[in-house]
């Protein structure tokens, strides 16, 4: 009887301080939150103009798992929108954290035209950036997203069949349904 | 029986020296030590940590199973360093970014947790705060002085003050931090050993004195 | 028979000491000491005169904090230290600022030999240890500004300005390296200032090898790093030569993987040692397409506490038991 007891209390202890940090951490969060900024975008791109803000915490998760950041777009110093930057946080997978990603697309062209590593996930002990230009600089490589789809069958960016790719890989396929979506479909409403 | 709380707060920054002599948080010691600012805020955020953890874990230890007690112990510690991460990302976030994934791993830091385990659970709250309050200024201190010695020698400045252009830059390397981590664990002994050889040299002393004093007024 | 004297053995002793032999160590250098300054200029001499001086005054300053007072120094000073700063500064080009041989040397005595008890207890090479930190400390200085001896070379190939000799042999760019006799006198080859005349290099190996302080044994490295290149690379011998005569081979492994402390105690634990020293050498050579002899020596050392554990040294005068088991067959 007395060892049921103290099970019971174990749990009961162990459940009331779980809730209690639960909603203390809950209250805070709205507190603490940080929104996002255009820096994040602009830090990261050389064109000149100026960033807005299109929309942020895109519900958009429609990916493989993830969540668009921030939308903007480079307004340049003629009043024309010549780029959109998206950043995404991808979900982490396995061992290895969540990472952002930052994206860019030529407004004109809908061409992916740069991609950057912003935040890299590290608990696994690697980080993005550890595996080179290729997964963590997308440069030279310019995709025209002509469908949602463009890169779910697409071989780049990839080292092997490691976990890390994985994320890195879902930032650019939800990057894609995303500014499909969104300016290549919607804008042509 | 009573401990004082000078005492608590020199046990903490010297006698028991979480770094140098209990040898506990060894894994952001021996990553963040690469300069001196990387000390101070690491030793903040695990002073801050500690206290809250310290004085939550007393206030609890007569609820708390033991059979469930490190579990819960780690919840509390999760929950502050959460807070912690959350404040510092709003206020501070170039600390956060500096001390980077260090900031999250400091639940699993042995430091608070060994403190959690071996002092707060036993001791009345007012003592635990103390007792974290020292033992996170120890650390503190320790990591602000490795990396103050890293960053001298291994770049040349001093929180990120450039002194000289002249720069061995095998501390800034991880073989570095093991070598200086070595050579501050040796000092420290090599002080504190002298410090106890002199005290009790001088209690000997004032012992045979006393001793004479007795022979002299037999005689 | 008044006085009977009782002491622990060795009874007889030879005239090997340890100053001896680390004399011999440092005649042996000499050679590729002088090819040194033929080739770089007298600043060779300020650099591995810096590299010794300082290698002794940090082993007296040591021992003075240590409190021993400065007769017993003197009793004690074997040359090791000498030694050490003399294979620290011929590991040196000749163009390293002054500070470098100095702070070498400071470490390699102090923190690779004194605290880890002096003489014999250093856990590997000092000098390849001060070598290497100097290596991760000052990367700028120690990769760049390899200066070219002054010397033409025979062959007729030059080299462009910044490469080695080995950089090239890795690549297999044969148009490039000079002939195997100039890689073999040195002469027009960039490189550290004891390690570019292999013809000195070996000169001094062989007055070891007569004196007896070192056995044949270190040629099993040499050997097994140029037939290991030849195999990486396909069988093509065209390396086999050119990749034992460039880089710093011969002064690894005729001086510095030969040191007493650091060698395992057994015959075979001995061949392992130079076998893993050469395949690894190799190996690690074309993956990384530089020099790394001082590296692999470095982690071969560490290693060779495994290697002692491993192989079981036979007991002196052991004689293999008689296999009982055919009688046993037989009745």
């Amino acid at each position: 009887m007395a060892k049921k007891e103290t099970t019971l209390r174990c749990v009961t202890v162990l459940t009331v301080i779980a809730v209690i940090c639960g909603v203390l951490l809950a209250v805070l969060n709205p507190l603490l939150y940080v929104p996002p900024t255009v820096d994040d975008l602009a830090n990261n791109f050389t064109a000149e103009g100026e960033w807005s803000i299109e929309e942020l915490n895109a519900d958009f998760e429609k990916g493989n798992g993830g969540k668009v950041l921030l939308a903007g777009k480079l307004t340049n110093a003629e009043g024309v929108v010549t780029h959109y930057g998206l950043t995404i946080k991808t979900n982490s997978d396995a061992q290895l954290g969540e990472c952002t990603y930052a994206l860019y697309f030529d407004a004109q062209t809908d061409t992916l035209v740069e991609a950057k590593y912003i935040v890299d996930g590290t608990t696994g002990g690697k980080t993005y950036a550890a595996y080179g230009d290729k997964g963590a600089n997308f440069e030279d490589y310019l995709v025209q997203i002509t469908s949602e789809n463009v890169f779910d069958s697409y071989t780049y960016p990839q080292t092997g069949a490691t976990k890390t790719l994985k994320a890195v890989n879902n930032a650019f396929i939800m990057g894609a349904r995303y500014y499909y979506n969104v300016y290549v479909a919607g804008g042509n409403e | 029986m009573k401990v004082k709380a000078k005492d608590l707060l020199l046990d903490g920054i010297l006698r028991q020296n979480p770094v140098l002599k209990l040898v506990l948080g060894t894994c952001p010691t021996l990553a963040l030590t690469t300069a001196a600012m990387n000390g101070v805020g690491m030793g903040l955020a695990v002073t801050f940590v500690l206290i809250c953890s310290n004085v939550i874990i007393s206030a609890l230890r007569n609820i708390i199973p033991s059979k469930v007690r490190i579990p819960a112990y780690i919840l509390i510690i999760a929950t502050f360093v959460t807070i912690l991460r959350m404040v510092l990302n709003k206020f501070l976030p170039s600390i956060a970014t500096a001390l980077g994934s260090y900031l999250p791993l400091i639940v699993v830091n042995c430091l608070i947790l060994g403190r959690a385990e071996a002092f707060a659970s036993k001791n009345p709250v007012l003592d635990s705060a103390v007792d974290g309050l020292g033992m996170g200024l120890g650390f503190m201190l320790s990591l602000t002085l490795m990396g103050a010695f890293r960053e001298i020698l291994g770049t040349g400045c001093i929180f990120g003050v450039e002194l000289w252009s002249f720069k061995i830059e095998f501390f800034t390397h991880q073989a570095g931090a093991l070598f200086t981590f070595a050579i501050f664990i040796a000092v420290f002994v090599g002080i504190s050993n002298l410090i106890s050889s002199m005290r009790a040299k001088k209690m000997i002393k004032e012992y045979s004195d006393k001793n004479n004093e007795v022979k002299e007024e037999i005689a | 028979m008044e006085k009977l004297l009782i002491s622990n053995s060795p009874h007889i002793r030879s005239n090997s000491t340890t100053k001896r032999i680390m004399i011999d160590v440092c005649i042996a250098l000499l050679p590729a000491f002088l090819m040194g300054i033929v080739y770089f200029g007298p600043m060779c001499i300020l650099i591995v005169g810096l590299a010794v001086l300082s290698a002794v005054l940090a082993e007296f300053c040591y021992k003075l904090i240590m409190k021993k007072p400065m007769r017993v120094i003197l009793k004690e000073f074997d040359y090791t230290s000498v030694v050490t700063g003399l294979l620290l500064g011929l590991n040196l080009h000749s163009t390293v600022a002054w500070y470098l041989p100095i702070l070498g040397s400071a470490f390699a005595i102090i923190v690779v030999k004194m605290i880890f008890g002096g003489t014999g207890k250093n856990f590997v090479n000092p000098a390849l240890a001060g070598r290497i930190f100097l290596f991760i400390s000052f990367s700028a200085i120690m990769a760049n500004g390899w200066a070219t001896t002054s010397i033409r070379n025979i062959g007729g190939v030059s080299l462009t300005t910044g490469a080695t000799a080995l950089g090239s042999v890795l690549k297999g760019n044969f148009d490039k390296i000079p002939s195997n006799l100039d890689l073999f006198l040195g002469t027009g080859i960039a490189g550290c200032i004891g390690e570019t005349c292999k013809a000195a290099l070996l000169l001094g190996g062989i007055y070891l090898l007569v004196r007896r302080v070192i056995d044949w044994k270190p040629v099993i490295y040499i050997l097994v790093t140029g037939l290991w290149t030849v195999v990486i690379k396909g069988f093509d011998f065209n390396y086999f030569l050119p990749s034992i005569l460039s880089g710093g081979l011969f002064l690894g492994a005729i001086f510095m993987a030969t040191d007493y402390v650091t060698c395992p105690n057994t015959k075979i634990g001995t061949y392992i040692y130079y076998v893993l020293l050469g395949v690894i050498t190799a190996w690690l050579r074309v993956r990384t397409g530089g020099e790394v002899v001082s590296f692999v020596i470095f982690v071969m050392n560490l290693c060779v506490p495994l290697i002692d554990r491993f192989v079981v040294p036979k007991p002196f005068g052991y004689q293999k038991p008689e296999k009982k088991k055919s009688e046993k067959g037989g009745n």
